[in-house]
């Protein structure tokens, strides 16, 4: 059953003078399980940021009263309550309470921020009420970098490579190029930001310091350098390089700039993603057939490879489940191109979306939700579905069409 | 508190991060200066390719296929020969697909495509060291169309001249 609700504008956001969202969230369909909560207004600020979170993570039905008697026949789970305060000199002092109606825990906090904290301090909160009530991490003050494409005119546009909160709020610009960015990936302290950059008309791949914005190349050979993707540990980075003449993945250690090959063949192999262990990797190969790229496992200390997709012509650019029990992937699905989730013990497949030509999918880090590409009535966007496909949220664009989607880790 | 020190120093570096990006439009930054266009346009842009050297080509490749049309080799070999009279002469092969499928596999695809036009310049005795060679995947379609009309106008590879 797909519910419609029209998202909700809230002026009162104004009031965050930096806000801006390129991305507003629109939810097309929501959790038939999601769980009654009452959120009395203290600030319509901060409420409204945290009505937001909670309502777009599809985990949350917002009941509109504050008549205990009706929280108790709409058998509400959760009654947050608070309180703002000024300080003076631009400090404020929130406290903010949960009542979990049925545990009867209670969680109770207080900050002092400066006014432009506030926005922040809202994620803060929803995270705080989301793991009390779900027992999972909340994702609410993470980030996702993606790519936004503007003035296309045949074969030149403008290319921008943005982060911004997981609610779209906040757009910081890195990096603009009239030449292709690609691919970022997140370092796993979230500090970083490697990305394949065309500047120049040849491929090299960066690597970003987010804070600083200094950047430096790590690999430029002739050829495609591509699809970066760091260890779990932040000391290598897998990529794929054409120095045996063929799309071949590399493991670069970054503190020595030592590098190893670890596929060898004529094949086209791309997309490495590391197994939450650091010892192997899964990536993209047209080994057993030029055209049907399927999905292969390496190990790094062997090279013993493996085969993990069977169903289906095309399956590409996979990416473990954060448990490691599962890879999410792009998956040709009759014509369409959809998101897909492998799990890896069964190996049955579960087809997320149900539209269009979608890619890029990326896990955000509790493993709850998956950010991806989609063309939306001929336009590029950002689209959210839950892992459990039960939730699915539209993030349109202001301006030009946004593309690989890379969600950071939990940033703190 | 720590992690609102965290968050404001985050906030705070965004935004010198922000300032020093516009105020750096040194050359170096190339990024932030490269020009549009090519000088001379491409084949594609007056249907055919001219049989004439130098100019930049446009070289089409059907649906999953790698290898060039046999209507091209005559072409090829016309900017080889001046590649090889004029040895200071550089070409940059841009390999390209149509939009279907994940990015970077795109990327590998148009680099076969981007391959396959150098073999036939080296068979002709064109030196390794005036060919460069890019792909560019999806990301440079010359169609905005999503149909077959256009997935076969992206399928391509441009032949661009980097010195004549």
């Amino acid at each position: 059953m797909i519910r419609l609700f029209k998202i909700l504008t809230v002026s009162s956001l104004f009031y965050f003078s930096n806000a801006f969202a390129v991305l507003e969230i629109e939810i097309t369909q929501g959790a038939d399980n999601a769980m009654p909560i009452a959120i009395l207004p203290f600030d319509s600020q901060v409420t409204g940021v945290i009505r937001n979170d909670l309502k777009n993570s599809g985990k949350f039905r917002l009941v509109e009263t504050a008549d205990p008697e009706a929280w108790r026949s709409q058998k509400v789970e959760g009654v947050v309550t608070g309180q703002i305060k000024e300080l003076g000199g631009g400090q404020l002092q929130v406290t903010f309470k949960l009542l979990d109606v049925y545990s009867k825990n209670k969680l109770e906090k207080e900050f002092t921020v400066k006014t432009e904290q506030l926005r922040k301090l809202a994620h803060h909160i929803s995270d705080m009420i989301y793991q009390q009530l779900t027992g999972d991490r909340g994702i609410f003050s993470t980030k996702i970098a993606y790519i936004l494409v503007s003035e296309r005119h045949g074969r030149h546009a403008k290319y921008k490579f943005q982060v911004a909160d997981s609610d779209g709020y906040n757009p910081h610009t890195l990096l603009v190029s009239n030449f292709p960015l690609m691919s970022p990936a997140w370092s796993p302290d979230g500090r970083k930001i490697a990305y394949v950059s065309f500047e120049g008309n040849r491929a090299a791949i960066y690597v970003q310091d987010i804070a600083t914005g200094s950047r430096r190349v790590i690999s430029k050979f002739p050829g495609i350098n591509g699809a970066p993707a760091w260890s779990p540990d932040g000391r290598k980075i897998a990529l794929v390089l054409t120095q045996t003449g063929y799309p071949k993945i590399y493991i670069l250690d970054v503190a020595t700039s030592r590098l190893e090959r670890i596929t060898d063949d004529w094949y086209a192999d791309t997309e490495p993603s590391w197994s939450p262990d650091g010892k192997s990797l899964i990536f993209t190969s047209d080994r057993g057939g030029i055209g049907s790229p399927q999905i292969y496992r390496i190990d790094i200390e062997s090279k013993q490879v493996e085969r993990i997709t069977y169903s289906g012509s095309y399956n590409a650019r996979a990416a473990y489940t954060s448990n490691g029990k599962a890879i999410v992937m792009l998956h040709k699905d009759g014509n369409m191109f959809s998101i897909a989730e492998q799990d890896l013990q069964s190996g049955r497949i579960t087809v997320l979306t149900q539209f269009g030509l979608n890619e890029s999918p990326s896990v955000a880090p509790n493993g709850k939700m998956i950010v991806y590409a989609t063309n939306h009535n001929g336009r590029g966007m950002l689209a959210e579905v839950s892992i459990d496909g039960r939730v699915k949220l539209l993030l349109p664009a202001g301006d030009g069409a946004v593309q690989e989607p890379a969600w950071s880790p939990f940033i703190n | 508190m720590r992690i609102f020190r965290l968050l404001a120093i985050i906030t705070l570096s965004f935004c010198a991060c922000a300032c020093s990006h516009f105020k750096s439009g040194s050359s170096q930054d190339a990024t932030q200066v490269s020009g549009l266009g090519d000088p001379d346009g491409f084949a594609d842009e007056n249907s055919s390719n001219r049989l004439k050297a130098p100019y930049n080509q446009v070289y089409h490749f059907g649906f999953n296929k790698y290898d060039v049309n046999q209507d091209d080799i005559a072409s090829i070999n016309v900017q080889a020969s001046y590649l090889i009279a004029h040895t200071s002469a550089k070409v940059r092969l841009e390999g390209n697909a149509d939009e279907r499928g994940s990015r970077e596999y795109n990327i590998a695809l148009g680099w076969k495509r981007a391959k396959a036009v150098a073999a036939i310049l080296k068979q002709q005795g064109v030196s390794d060291s005036q060919i460069a060679t890019v792909s560019y995947g999806k990301e440079k379609p010359i169609a905005a169309g999503h149909d077959e009309s256009a997935y076969s106008q992206n399928r391509r590879v441009d032949l661009v001249y980097e010195a004549k």
